[in-house]
Protein backbone atom coordinates (compact mmCIF):
# COMPACT_ATOMS: atom_id res chain seq x y z
CA UNK A 1 0.00 0.00 0.00
CA UNK A 2 2.87 2.38 1.17
CA UNK A 3 4.93 2.00 -2.34
CA UNK A 4 1.57 2.18 -4.58
CA UNK A 5 1.53 5.22 -2.44
CA UNK A 6 4.89 6.59 -2.89
CA UNK A 7 4.59 5.21 -6.76
CA UNK A 8 1.30 7.63 -7.63
CA UNK A 9 2.94 10.44 -5.86
CA UNK A 10 6.11 10.21 -7.72
CA UNK A 11 4.20 9.64 -11.17
CA UNK A 12 2.44 12.63 -9.78
CA UNK A 13 5.25 15.03 -9.42
CA UNK A 14 6.66 13.88 -12.29
CA UNK A 15 3.41 14.93 -14.35
CA UNK A 16 3.78 18.22 -12.73
CA UNK A 17 6.90 19.05 -13.52
CA UNK A 18 6.16 18.53 -17.10
CA UNK A 19 3.46 20.37 -16.69
CA UNK A 20 5.27 23.17 -15.90
CA UNK A 21 8.39 22.48 -18.54
CA UNK A 22 5.85 22.46 -21.18
CA UNK A 23 4.77 25.95 -19.75
CA UNK A 24 8.09 26.96 -19.46
CA UNK A 25 9.01 25.81 -23.00
CA UNK A 26 5.42 27.63 -24.40
CA UNK A 27 6.11 30.90 -22.74
CA UNK A 28 9.86 31.25 -23.64
CA UNK A 29 10.80 33.72 -26.12
CA UNK A 30 13.61 32.87 -28.74
CA UNK A 31 13.61 36.29 -30.83
CA UNK A 32 16.71 38.65 -29.28
CA UNK A 33 15.56 41.99 -29.52
CA UNK A 34 16.88 45.14 -31.45
CA UNK A 35 16.84 48.54 -29.23
CA UNK A 36 14.36 50.64 -30.89
CA UNK A 37 17.04 53.86 -31.01
CA UNK A 38 18.22 51.63 -34.09
CA UNK A 39 16.36 53.27 -36.90
CA UNK A 40 18.48 52.77 -39.85
CA UNK A 41 17.30 50.52 -42.55
CA UNK A 42 18.77 51.05 -45.43
CA UNK A 43 21.58 48.82 -46.33
CA UNK A 44 24.20 51.26 -46.89
CA UNK A 45 24.05 53.51 -44.40
CA UNK A 46 24.12 50.62 -42.59
CA UNK A 47 27.19 49.26 -43.34
CA UNK A 48 28.78 52.62 -43.22
CA UNK A 49 28.11 52.65 -39.81
CA UNK A 50 29.47 49.71 -38.86
CA UNK A 51 32.41 50.84 -40.29
CA UNK A 52 32.69 53.35 -38.30
CA UNK A 53 32.09 51.72 -35.46
CA UNK A 54 34.86 49.15 -36.39
CA UNK A 55 37.60 51.78 -37.12
CA UNK A 56 36.21 53.24 -33.65
CA UNK A 57 36.73 50.37 -32.10
CA UNK A 58 40.39 49.38 -33.71
CA UNK A 59 41.30 53.05 -32.79
CA UNK A 60 40.89 52.59 -29.21
CA UNK A 61 42.92 49.01 -29.66
CA UNK A 62 46.59 48.70 -28.29
CA UNK A 63 49.32 50.15 -31.11
CA UNK A 64 52.64 48.52 -31.27
CA UNK A 65 53.38 45.37 -28.18
CA UNK A 66 51.35 44.98 -25.54
CA UNK A 67 51.73 42.37 -22.93
CA UNK A 68 48.49 40.10 -21.97
CA UNK A 69 48.85 38.02 -18.14
CA UNK A 70 46.83 34.94 -18.12
CA UNK A 71 46.30 34.42 -14.39
CA UNK A 72 44.47 31.42 -13.97
CA UNK A 73 46.87 29.48 -16.82
CA UNK A 74 50.12 31.34 -15.33
CA UNK A 75 50.80 32.96 -18.77
CA UNK A 76 51.72 35.53 -20.41
CA UNK A 77 51.99 36.55 -24.11
CA UNK A 78 53.65 39.17 -26.00
CA UNK A 79 52.09 40.40 -28.65
CA UNK A 80 51.81 42.88 -31.69
CA UNK A 81 47.98 43.09 -33.20
CA UNK A 82 47.17 39.47 -33.45
CA UNK A 83 50.63 38.32 -33.62
CA UNK A 84 52.05 36.44 -30.46
CA UNK A 85 55.86 37.08 -30.31
CA UNK A 86 56.21 35.46 -26.94
CA UNK A 87 54.21 32.77 -24.82
CA UNK A 88 56.11 31.34 -21.43
CA UNK A 89 54.89 30.51 -18.28
CA UNK A 90 54.61 32.75 -15.15
CA UNK A 91 53.92 32.86 -11.30
CA UNK A 92 50.86 35.28 -10.39
CA UNK A 93 48.96 36.52 -7.26
CA UNK A 94 48.23 33.73 -4.62
CA UNK A 95 45.20 34.96 -3.41
CA UNK A 96 46.18 34.16 0.13
CA UNK A 97 45.41 36.65 3.09
CA UNK A 98 47.65 37.76 5.64
CA UNK A 99 46.68 40.14 8.85
CA UNK A 100 49.01 42.08 10.94
CA UNK A 101 49.10 40.38 13.95
CA UNK A 102 47.74 43.88 15.58
CA UNK A 103 44.77 43.42 13.50
CA UNK A 104 45.17 46.33 12.07
CA UNK A 105 45.84 45.99 8.69
CA UNK A 106 45.26 43.40 6.19
CA UNK A 107 46.49 42.18 3.08
CA UNK A 108 44.98 39.98 0.33
CA UNK A 109 47.77 38.98 -2.19
CA UNK A 110 45.72 39.14 -5.76
CA UNK A 111 47.63 40.11 -9.09
CA UNK A 112 45.32 43.23 -10.00
CA UNK A 113 43.18 42.61 -12.95
CA UNK A 114 42.53 45.19 -15.73
CA UNK A 115 44.24 47.10 -18.34
CA UNK A 116 47.80 48.79 -16.77
CA UNK A 117 50.74 49.90 -18.30
CA UNK A 118 54.46 50.00 -18.14
CA UNK A 119 55.43 53.11 -15.72
CA UNK A 120 58.92 52.31 -15.21
CA UNK A 121 61.59 49.74 -16.59
CA UNK A 122 64.69 48.83 -14.27
CA UNK A 123 67.77 47.03 -14.95
CA UNK A 124 69.24 45.35 -11.79
CA UNK A 125 66.49 46.01 -9.63
CA UNK A 126 66.58 45.93 -5.88
CA UNK A 127 63.61 44.71 -3.57
CA UNK A 128 62.19 47.36 -1.24
CA UNK A 129 60.53 45.14 1.29
CA UNK A 130 56.92 46.17 2.38
CA UNK A 131 55.61 45.80 5.73
CA UNK A 132 53.87 42.76 5.12
CA UNK A 133 57.22 40.98 4.37
CA UNK A 134 58.57 41.25 7.35
CA UNK A 135 55.14 40.26 9.32
CA UNK A 136 55.24 37.07 7.17
CA UNK A 137 58.51 36.42 8.13
CA UNK A 138 58.06 37.46 11.91
CA UNK A 139 60.19 40.22 11.85
CA UNK A 140 60.28 43.19 13.43
CA UNK A 141 59.70 46.31 10.98
CA UNK A 142 62.82 48.20 10.66
CA UNK A 143 63.01 51.91 11.21
CA UNK A 144 65.75 52.52 8.89
CA UNK A 145 65.00 52.76 4.92
CA UNK A 146 68.31 50.79 3.90
CA UNK A 147 67.14 47.91 6.12
CA UNK A 148 64.64 47.14 3.80
CA UNK A 149 66.09 46.81 0.86
CA UNK A 150 67.54 43.05 -0.55
CA UNK A 151 69.53 42.71 -3.66
CA UNK A 152 69.13 39.71 -6.26
CA UNK A 153 65.29 38.44 -5.38
CA UNK A 154 64.06 39.99 -8.30
CA UNK A 155 66.40 39.07 -11.24
CA UNK A 156 67.67 41.07 -13.87
CA UNK A 157 64.84 43.72 -15.00
CA UNK A 158 61.78 44.86 -13.65
CA UNK A 159 58.58 46.27 -15.09
CA UNK A 160 56.41 48.47 -12.73
CA UNK A 161 53.01 49.01 -14.21
CA UNK A 162 51.53 50.67 -10.85
CA UNK A 163 50.94 50.08 -7.13
CA UNK A 164 53.96 48.45 -6.47
CA UNK A 165 53.43 45.91 -8.44
CA UNK A 166 56.18 44.83 -11.18
CA UNK A 167 56.57 41.95 -13.94
CA UNK A 168 60.29 40.60 -12.65
CA UNK A 169 62.32 37.74 -12.17
CA UNK A 170 62.65 34.77 -9.85
CA UNK A 171 64.87 32.87 -8.00
CA UNK A 172 62.13 30.36 -7.50
CA UNK A 173 62.09 29.19 -11.15
CA UNK A 174 60.54 25.61 -9.81
CA UNK A 175 57.01 27.48 -8.83
CA UNK A 176 56.82 29.14 -12.48
CA UNK A 177 53.66 27.79 -13.43
CA UNK A 178 51.80 28.09 -9.91
CA UNK A 179 50.36 31.42 -8.41
CA UNK A 180 52.21 31.63 -5.10
CA UNK A 181 53.05 35.64 -5.76
CA UNK A 182 52.28 38.80 -3.16
CA UNK A 183 50.47 40.10 -6.71
CA UNK A 184 53.72 40.55 -9.06
CA UNK A 185 54.58 38.50 -12.41
CA UNK A 186 56.98 36.42 -11.80
CA UNK A 187 59.05 35.38 -15.07
CA UNK A 188 62.24 33.56 -16.29
CA UNK A 189 64.86 35.38 -16.98
CA UNK A 190 65.66 34.82 -20.49
CA UNK A 191 61.78 35.52 -21.61
CA UNK A 192 62.06 38.67 -19.03
CA UNK A 193 64.89 40.05 -20.52
CA UNK A 194 63.21 39.64 -24.44
CA UNK A 195 59.58 41.11 -22.77
CA UNK A 196 62.20 43.77 -20.94
CA UNK A 197 63.85 45.09 -24.46
CA UNK A 198 60.79 44.42 -26.17
CA UNK A 199 58.65 46.86 -23.89
CA UNK A 200 58.54 50.38 -24.23
CA UNK A 201 57.18 52.79 -21.47
CA UNK A 202 53.49 53.48 -22.25
CA UNK A 203 53.31 49.86 -23.27
CA UNK A 204 50.06 48.27 -22.50
CA UNK A 205 49.85 45.20 -20.06
CA UNK A 206 45.89 43.41 -19.63
CA UNK A 207 45.50 41.26 -17.17
CA UNK A 208 42.78 38.49 -16.03
CA UNK B 1 14.19 -6.85 -10.95
CA UNK B 2 11.39 -4.65 -13.45
CA UNK B 3 10.84 -2.08 -10.65
CA UNK B 4 14.69 -1.89 -9.77
CA UNK B 5 15.17 -0.55 -13.42
CA UNK B 6 11.96 1.30 -13.64
CA UNK B 7 12.91 3.39 -10.28
CA UNK B 8 16.45 3.98 -11.98
CA UNK B 9 15.55 4.84 -15.13
CA UNK B 10 12.67 7.34 -14.44
CA UNK B 11 15.40 10.14 -13.74
CA UNK B 12 16.80 9.51 -16.30
CA UNK B 13 13.97 9.39 -18.75
CA UNK B 14 12.89 13.00 -17.14
CA UNK B 15 16.05 14.26 -17.33
CA UNK B 16 15.88 13.78 -21.02
CA UNK B 17 12.72 14.40 -21.93
CA UNK B 18 13.40 18.17 -20.10
CA UNK B 19 16.61 18.47 -21.80
CA UNK B 20 15.18 17.75 -25.58
CA UNK B 21 12.10 20.14 -24.35
CA UNK B 22 14.75 22.71 -23.42
CA UNK B 23 16.97 22.74 -25.31
CA UNK B 24 16.69 24.78 -28.97
CA UNK B 25 18.78 24.60 -32.38
CA UNK B 26 20.62 27.98 -32.69
CA UNK B 27 21.03 27.70 -36.66
CA UNK B 28 20.84 30.75 -38.56
CA UNK B 29 18.29 30.60 -40.91
CA UNK B 30 20.07 30.58 -45.17
CA UNK B 31 19.03 33.15 -47.49
CA UNK B 32 20.44 36.14 -49.39
CA UNK B 33 17.18 38.71 -48.91
CA UNK B 34 18.10 42.25 -48.19
CA UNK B 35 15.83 42.13 -45.35
CA UNK B 36 18.19 38.99 -43.73
CA UNK B 37 21.29 41.45 -44.49
CA UNK B 38 19.45 44.77 -42.83
CA UNK B 39 18.58 42.35 -39.83
CA UNK B 40 22.43 40.56 -39.41
CA UNK B 41 23.78 44.69 -39.90
CA UNK B 42 21.39 45.48 -37.08
CA UNK B 43 22.69 42.78 -34.87
CA UNK B 44 26.60 44.11 -35.98
CA UNK B 45 25.53 47.59 -35.53
CA UNK B 46 24.31 46.79 -31.43
CA UNK B 47 27.18 44.74 -30.94
CA UNK B 48 29.71 47.60 -32.52
CA UNK B 49 27.73 50.31 -30.24
CA UNK B 50 27.97 48.24 -27.26
CA UNK B 51 31.75 47.30 -27.82
CA UNK B 52 32.58 50.86 -28.34
CA UNK B 53 30.78 52.00 -25.59
CA UNK B 54 32.95 49.04 -23.26
CA UNK B 55 36.61 49.75 -25.11
CA UNK B 56 36.03 53.32 -24.12
CA UNK B 57 35.91 52.61 -20.36
CA UNK B 58 39.01 50.13 -20.70
CA UNK B 59 37.55 47.49 -18.77
CA UNK B 60 37.84 43.52 -19.30
CA UNK B 61 34.27 42.27 -20.93
CA UNK B 62 32.60 39.41 -22.05
CA UNK B 63 30.94 38.56 -25.68
CA UNK B 64 28.85 35.66 -26.14
CA UNK B 65 27.72 35.20 -29.68
CA UNK B 66 25.00 32.34 -29.46
CA UNK B 67 24.80 32.82 -33.16
CA UNK B 68 27.98 30.80 -33.89
CA UNK B 69 26.46 27.38 -33.00
CA UNK B 70 26.77 24.99 -35.44
CA UNK B 71 27.83 21.48 -35.31
CA UNK B 72 31.51 22.08 -36.35
CA UNK B 73 31.69 25.46 -34.65
CA UNK B 74 31.13 25.50 -30.67
CA UNK B 75 29.29 29.11 -29.61
CA UNK B 76 32.59 30.89 -28.33
CA UNK B 77 32.90 33.27 -25.25
CA UNK B 78 34.98 35.88 -25.55
CA UNK B 79 36.76 37.76 -23.00
CA UNK B 80 38.01 41.01 -24.50
CA UNK B 81 39.65 44.57 -23.27
CA UNK B 82 40.36 47.13 -25.65
CA UNK B 83 38.95 45.13 -28.60
CA UNK B 84 41.28 42.40 -28.27
CA UNK B 85 40.37 38.72 -27.66
CA UNK B 86 42.39 38.29 -24.26
CA UNK B 87 41.12 34.51 -24.31
CA UNK B 88 38.49 32.19 -25.88
CA UNK B 89 36.57 29.98 -23.65
CA UNK B 90 34.33 27.10 -25.75
CA UNK B 91 31.35 26.24 -24.69
CA UNK B 92 30.93 22.28 -25.39
CA UNK B 93 26.39 22.83 -25.06
CA UNK B 94 24.57 25.97 -24.55
CA UNK B 95 21.06 25.96 -23.80
CA UNK B 96 18.71 29.44 -23.92
CA UNK B 97 15.84 30.09 -22.67
CA UNK B 98 13.60 33.43 -21.84
CA UNK B 99 10.67 35.26 -20.87
CA UNK B 100 10.63 38.03 -23.39
CA UNK B 101 14.13 38.72 -25.35
CA UNK B 102 17.23 40.21 -24.31
CA UNK B 103 18.39 43.25 -25.59
CA UNK B 104 22.37 43.45 -27.29
CA UNK B 105 23.77 46.16 -25.23
CA UNK B 106 26.12 45.81 -21.69
CA UNK B 107 24.52 43.77 -18.95
CA UNK B 108 26.69 44.33 -15.59
CA UNK B 109 27.85 40.63 -13.73
CA UNK B 110 26.62 41.28 -10.32
CA UNK B 111 27.61 38.20 -8.60
CA UNK B 112 29.29 35.17 -8.84
CA UNK B 113 26.94 31.76 -7.22
CA UNK B 114 28.61 28.78 -6.38
CA UNK B 115 27.41 25.80 -3.85
CA UNK B 116 30.81 25.28 -2.46
CA UNK B 117 32.27 29.41 -2.98
CA UNK B 118 36.15 29.97 -3.46
CA UNK B 119 37.61 30.19 -0.08
CA UNK B 120 40.66 32.21 0.56
CA UNK B 121 43.61 30.87 3.16
CA UNK B 122 45.34 32.84 5.54
CA UNK B 123 48.95 33.02 5.85
CA UNK B 124 49.87 32.13 8.95
CA UNK B 125 53.45 34.27 9.68
CA UNK B 126 56.19 32.16 10.65
CA UNK B 127 60.20 32.50 11.08
CA UNK B 128 62.18 30.48 7.17
CA UNK B 129 64.25 28.03 8.47
CA UNK B 130 67.58 27.77 7.23
CA UNK B 131 67.78 25.60 4.18
CA UNK B 132 64.24 24.64 4.41
CA UNK B 133 62.05 24.54 1.31
CA UNK B 134 59.12 26.53 2.80
CA UNK B 135 57.63 28.21 0.06
CA UNK B 136 56.27 25.17 -1.67
CA UNK B 137 54.77 23.67 1.47
CA UNK B 138 52.67 26.63 1.26
CA UNK B 139 48.61 26.13 0.49
CA UNK B 140 48.22 28.40 -2.09
CA UNK B 141 44.89 29.12 -4.00
CA UNK B 142 45.20 27.67 -7.41
CA UNK B 143 42.87 26.54 -10.41
CA UNK B 144 42.08 23.38 -8.80
CA UNK B 145 40.58 25.24 -6.20
CA UNK B 146 37.77 27.29 -8.07
CA UNK B 147 34.08 26.05 -8.72
CA UNK B 148 33.52 24.59 -12.15
CA UNK B 149 29.53 24.51 -11.30
CA UNK B 150 27.96 28.11 -10.99
CA UNK B 151 25.53 30.95 -11.74
CA UNK B 152 26.76 34.09 -12.96
CA UNK B 153 24.08 36.74 -11.91
CA UNK B 154 24.01 39.24 -14.30
CA UNK B 155 21.53 42.48 -14.64
CA UNK B 156 18.35 42.47 -16.52
CA UNK B 157 17.03 38.89 -14.92
CA UNK B 158 20.15 37.25 -17.00
CA UNK B 159 21.30 34.36 -15.21
CA UNK B 160 24.19 31.91 -16.91
CA UNK B 161 24.69 28.80 -15.41
CA UNK B 162 28.04 26.84 -16.16
CA UNK B 163 28.69 23.24 -15.52
CA UNK B 164 32.13 21.72 -16.06
CA UNK B 165 32.17 18.42 -18.12
CA UNK B 166 31.82 16.12 -15.51
CA UNK B 167 34.99 13.04 -15.65
CA UNK B 168 34.11 9.60 -14.01
CA UNK B 169 30.92 7.85 -13.65
CA UNK B 170 29.93 8.94 -10.60
CA UNK B 171 30.14 12.43 -11.12
CA UNK B 172 28.35 12.17 -14.34
CA UNK B 173 25.38 11.12 -12.32
CA UNK B 174 25.90 13.79 -9.97
CA UNK B 175 25.92 16.20 -12.90
CA UNK B 176 22.97 14.88 -14.42
CA UNK B 177 20.64 15.36 -11.02
CA UNK B 178 21.85 18.94 -11.01
CA UNK B 179 21.33 19.68 -14.90
CA UNK B 180 18.15 18.05 -13.61
CA UNK B 181 17.32 19.87 -10.37
CA UNK B 182 18.82 23.13 -12.43
CA UNK B 183 16.48 22.89 -15.17
CA UNK B 184 13.15 21.80 -13.30
CA UNK B 185 14.20 25.32 -10.83
CA UNK B 186 14.18 27.53 -13.71
CA UNK B 187 11.64 25.79 -15.55
CA UNK B 188 9.61 26.92 -12.16
CA UNK B 189 11.26 30.54 -12.36
CA UNK B 190 10.19 30.93 -16.17
CA UNK B 191 6.79 30.12 -15.33
CA UNK B 192 6.36 32.89 -11.76
CA UNK B 193 8.65 35.49 -13.82
CA UNK B 194 5.69 35.27 -16.73
CA UNK B 195 2.66 35.82 -14.33
CA UNK B 196 4.87 38.49 -12.73
CA UNK B 197 5.68 39.93 -15.74
CA UNK B 198 9.53 39.87 -14.88
CA UNK B 199 12.31 39.76 -17.49
CA UNK B 200 14.13 36.16 -17.31
CA UNK B 201 16.68 34.61 -19.03
CA UNK B 202 18.72 31.67 -18.92
CA UNK B 203 21.57 30.54 -20.25
CA UNK B 204 23.34 26.88 -19.21
CA UNK B 205 26.56 26.26 -20.76
CA UNK B 206 28.03 23.02 -20.62
CA UNK B 207 32.34 23.71 -21.26
CA UNK B 208 35.54 22.15 -20.21
CA UNK B 209 36.03 21.72 -16.27
CA UNK B 210 39.45 23.91 -16.63
CA UNK B 211 37.44 26.46 -18.73
CA UNK B 212 34.68 27.05 -16.37
CA UNK B 213 36.82 27.69 -13.73
CA UNK B 214 39.42 29.31 -15.72
CA UNK B 215 35.85 31.72 -16.28
CA UNK B 216 35.19 31.90 -12.64
CA UNK B 217 38.10 33.30 -12.09
CA UNK B 218 38.65 35.67 -14.87
CA UNK B 219 35.10 37.37 -14.22
CA UNK B 220 35.13 40.07 -11.89
CA UNK B 221 31.80 41.60 -10.58
CA UNK B 222 30.67 44.78 -12.11
CA UNK B 223 32.16 43.35 -15.76
CA UNK B 224 29.85 43.28 -18.64
CA UNK B 225 28.41 40.74 -21.44
CA UNK B 226 27.01 41.58 -24.25
CA UNK B 227 24.86 38.62 -25.54
CA UNK B 228 23.82 37.99 -29.28
CA UNK B 229 20.70 36.45 -30.02
CA UNK B 230 21.04 32.99 -31.93
CA UNK B 231 17.48 33.34 -33.75
CA UNK B 232 16.51 35.44 -36.90
CA UNK B 233 13.61 38.06 -36.59
CA UNK B 234 10.36 37.22 -37.22
CA UNK B 235 9.98 41.00 -38.65
CA UNK B 236 12.55 43.26 -39.72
Amino acid sequence: MIKRIAFISFIGIIIILLTVELFAYYVSSDRPVVPSSIGASNLNELIKKNRTLRKGITGLSPKGFYIVIDTARNLIFLKEGNRTILKTVVSSGSGNILRDPSGKREWIFDTPRGEFEVKGKIAGPKWIKPDWAFIEEEEDIPKNWEDRVEEGVLGDYALAFGNGYFIHGTLYKRLLGRNVTHGCIRVGDEDLETIYKLSRLGTKIYIF
Amino acid sequence: MKKANLQFNFPLFLFLILFSLGSSSQAIAGGDSIGQKIRALKDENCLLEAELGLVSKGTSYIILDLRTESDSVPVRINLKNRGIVLREFDAERIRYRRTKGLVIEPIPLIKKMAFFPLKRKEIRPHKPEDGADTISQVDFLELKDIPSNYTLSFGKGLLISIAGQPKGLISRFIHLIRSTLIHIRYSLAIVWDHFWKNDFAIIEIIMGNEDAQALYWSLNEGMSIVIMGGHPYDTI
